[in-house]
């Protein structure tokens, strides 16, 4: 079975979680980060693959146990000519109409998970990990800003 | 921990994909070794000025780009030896009002998912990024194609709800959302290699899905029988008998270049040139 969940604004504790929760039960594991807002919340993708299988109701209970994005869940219950479980590599906006793709993660542990001091700023990815050009884009000449709010299907 | 693809196959056998790892470790191996020699000759050419030196500088680093070239690609064909057995690729277009979250005012989703176990003949592979990042351009093109007929037929049909797809502004030249994904046997809902359409239209009391066959009422929570001209594929029919139609009528001087307009527009290029016109 495979579990594709869509981590919406996901603090980075219920990330962690979430993700080694599924290290339990399986080593394939796929993670990639697909937008960051412009006040830090970050989205991510978070793909298991191998899981054991269950039955359909179990796999939406797990996605709503998991944080997975409520609308999601629900429009994947109620539709049916659908495909269930996606998540788009390549995003276009409509605020933006350009598209946008996802990072791959190689590392869970990546980040600065946990300091006992207060942030100075919003964090700002590294661009040496992440895709140059999708981070270091400048819009109206200022400096970074975050990517829209645009929620994933 | 992670992995490039789900339940990886090797496509080829266990010894030359040995061998394949063997030769991009090599790749690496001497790669470290010419790093190690730029920065020799870089010191003596900036100590002693000798114009061997730079010469060696310029070779090693022409040999370095040439050694990353070819990892690349043999990188490349090392993904190409272990395949997921079935990949799903799709991709959408989806209108709504401008509302961040639902349930909005008009919705309409156009979709095109292809279930297969070559996804080279729908996805296009980037080396450098080892993923499926953009669709074929025909796959693309079939999907403007499905948006031009949709309005073409809904114009004939449901004026409410062409006016509605028109009438949302927003920038041209947008490209469908994609998604090239590995998935289980399980998840496989159709036919390997056969295009499923599928297309939801919702307003405030309306909420409608097309697919391939047949036609789902959400409200009523089943699957209407089948009504010749609902199916998405027999709208592909109707346009084609449509244009055939206008052609025989003298309305449009060529089908083919006419359709051929339908693929290459988004929506809103459309629109754009229909007002133009006006």
């Amino acid at each position: 079975m495979r579990l594709a969940l869509d981590l919406d604004r996901v603090s980075q504790l219920n990330l962690l979680k979430v993700y080694f929760w599924l290290a339990q039960f399986t080593d394939k594991l796929e993670l990639f980060i697909s937008s960051i807002d412009k006040d830090g919340g970050e989205h991510y993708h978070l793909v298991a693959y191998d899981l054991p299988d269950v039955s359909d109701d179990f796999i939406y209970e797990m996605r709503y146990a998991f944080y997975d994005d409520p609308i999601r869940i629900w429009l994947d219950q109620k539709l049916t000519g659908k495909p269930e479980m996606v998540l788009f590599s390549r995003r276009v906006p409509i605020e933006t109409g350009r598209p946008r793709y996802r990072c791959r993660l190689y590392r869970i542990l990546w980040l600065p998970w946990c300091s006992r001091l207060p942030a100075r700023k919003v964090y700002k990815p590294n661009k040496l990990l992440l895709h140059r050009g999708k981070w270091s884009r400048k819009k109206n000449g200022h400096g970074w800003q975050g990517l829209s709010t645009e929620r994933d299907a | 921990m992670h992995v490039l693809a789900a339940e990886p196959k090797l496509v080829v056998p266990e010894r030359e994909w040995r061998l394949e790892v063997a030769r991009v470790e090599d790749k690496v191996r001497v790669r470290e070794k010419l790093y190690v020699e730029w920065g020799r000759y870089a010191s003596r050419w900036r100590w002693y000025r000798r114009p061997e030196d730079l010469e060696r500088v310029r070779a090693i680093m022409r040999e370095i780009w040439a050694n990353i070239r070819d990892e690349r690609s043999e990188r490349a064909t090392l993904a190409k030896k272990v395949v997921a057995p079935y990949w799903r690729v799709g991709i959408a277009y989806m209108f709504r009002e401008r509302v961040p979250k639902p349930p909005y005012y008009f919705y309409a989703e156009f979709r095109i998912t292809v279930y297969t176990r070559n996804p080279d003949r729908w996805a296009k592979w980037d080396p450098k990024e080892m993923m499926y990042k953009d669709p074929q351009p025909e796959l693309e093109a079939e999907l403007r194609e499905l948006l031009f007929i949709a309005s073409i037929l809904a114009g004939r049909r449901h004026y409410e709800w062409l006016r509605a797809v028109v009438e949302i502004p927003g920038p041209t030249g947008r490209i469908p959302d994609f998604e090239a994904v590995p998935i289980d046997k399980s998840e496989v809902k159709a036919p390997l290699d056969v295009k499923q359409y599928y297309v939801r239209i919702e307003e405030p009391r309306k909420a409608v899905e097309y697919d391939n066959k047949n036609r789902y009422d959400v409200e009523a929570g089943r699957r209407v029988a089948t009504v010749p001209g609902l199916g998405v594929e027999s709208w592909f029919r109707e346009y084609r008998r449509l244009v055939s139609e206008a052609y025989r009528r003298g309305k449009i001087l060529s089908p083919s270049r006419f359709m051929q307009v339908g693929k290459q527009r988004t929506l809103d290029e459309w629109r754009a040139y229909k007002e133009e016109g006006e």
